[in-house]
């Protein structure tokens, strides 16, 4: 028999609620990214893989949330992993926290782990690292 | 008399059907004697499982999963992520998330230290100072490359 006290209750419920803030405020922030920002920044390159020559953490990320929106879910985890991981684990989280609260089919809500971050952590470094050894090694570019 | 001869004859017969029964009950018995043998067993397999079944019952409320998680601890790691993705790409807007996620850990620990509050905390000061470089170089690179043109990554 699971036990669920009332911090986990209420940890999931404080999650659901600072996902939907993430989810709005990050929805209109890609929005104004992609629409506003990179056409008026024509030309606009990572600074640090133009003057050092090497990917950066982020380098990617917008390619990948641009296949992604296309429809192309295995280019954008060749572009950054980390973006389909979030979209899964995330939207995994929210989808299912709000068919269990409107009690649609069943569902349980996801719950949250530790793992879960950690795990977007070392996708990150794993991307860096092995974007770079890719590239200055064997000289394959995104 | 006769009465008691009958009774006697009754008891006759009935000692003999007795002896009959009892032979004829005794592997019944033999079988009621092993069956208990048997049961021994099962007594102990009762006692086996009585014994362990509580403890397995005590040990499962010892692991509330998320019992010692902090919320302001994972926005944290989660804003300090985001710093250091955005603090590369976008300079200045990755060191705002990374003040935000500094914010979270220092209150995150004030409720209670844990891995996520330490780690929110180490990548979100990494993500500042990546952001600030980022601007600084920036700002130098677009000044000294005035009139050249930028390899688009997009």
């Amino acid at each position: 028999m699971k036990v669920c006290t009332k911090n986990s209750r209420n940890l999931e419920d404080y999650l659901y609620l600072t996902g939907w803030i993430f989810l709005l405020t990050g929805s209109i922030g890609i929005y104004l990214y992609l629409h506003i920002v990179i056409p008026n920044l024509q030309g606009y390159t990572c600074v640090v893989h133009r003057l050092f020559g090497f990917y950066c953490p982020g380098c990617g990320g917008t390619r990948a949330v641009s296949a992604l929106l296309a429809g192309h879910p295995l280019l954008a985890t060749w572009y950054h992993p980390l973006v389909p991981y979030t979209v899964v684990i995330f939207g995994g989280f929210m989808l299912t926290q709000t068919l269990a609260r409107l009690h649609i089919g069943g569902i349980k809500g996801w719950k949250f782990h530790e793992w879960h971050l950690y795990t977007a952590v070392a996708i990150m470094i794993g991307n860096f690292i092995l974007k770079n050894i890719l590239l200055l090694g064997f000289h394959i570019s995104l | 008399m006769d009465g008691q001869n009958f009774e006697n004859e009754n008891n006759v017969t009935l000692d003999t059907t007795a002896t009959e029964v009892s032979s004829a009950a005794e592997p019944v018995q033999e079988t009621a004697q092993e069956t208990p043998v048997a049961e021994q067993p099962a007594n102990n397999y009762q006692d086996y499982t009585t014994n362990v079944q509580p403890q397995a019952a005590a040990a499962t409320p010892v692991q509330p999963e998320n019992k010692d998680t902090n919320v302001l601890a994972i926005v944290s790691l989660v804003l300090g992520i985001l710093s250091i993705v955005l603090g590369c790409c976008t300079g200045w807007i990755g060191a705002l998330f990374g003040i935000g996620g500094i914010i979270c850990a220092v209150f995150a620990n004030k409720q209670g230290k844990s891995g996520l509050a330490k780690g929110g905390l180490i990548c979100s000061i990494i993500g500042i100072v990546l952001g600030i470089l980022i601007t600084v170089l920036a700002v130098v690179f677009s000044m000294a490359m005035v009139g050249y043109g930028f390899e688009s990554m997009y």
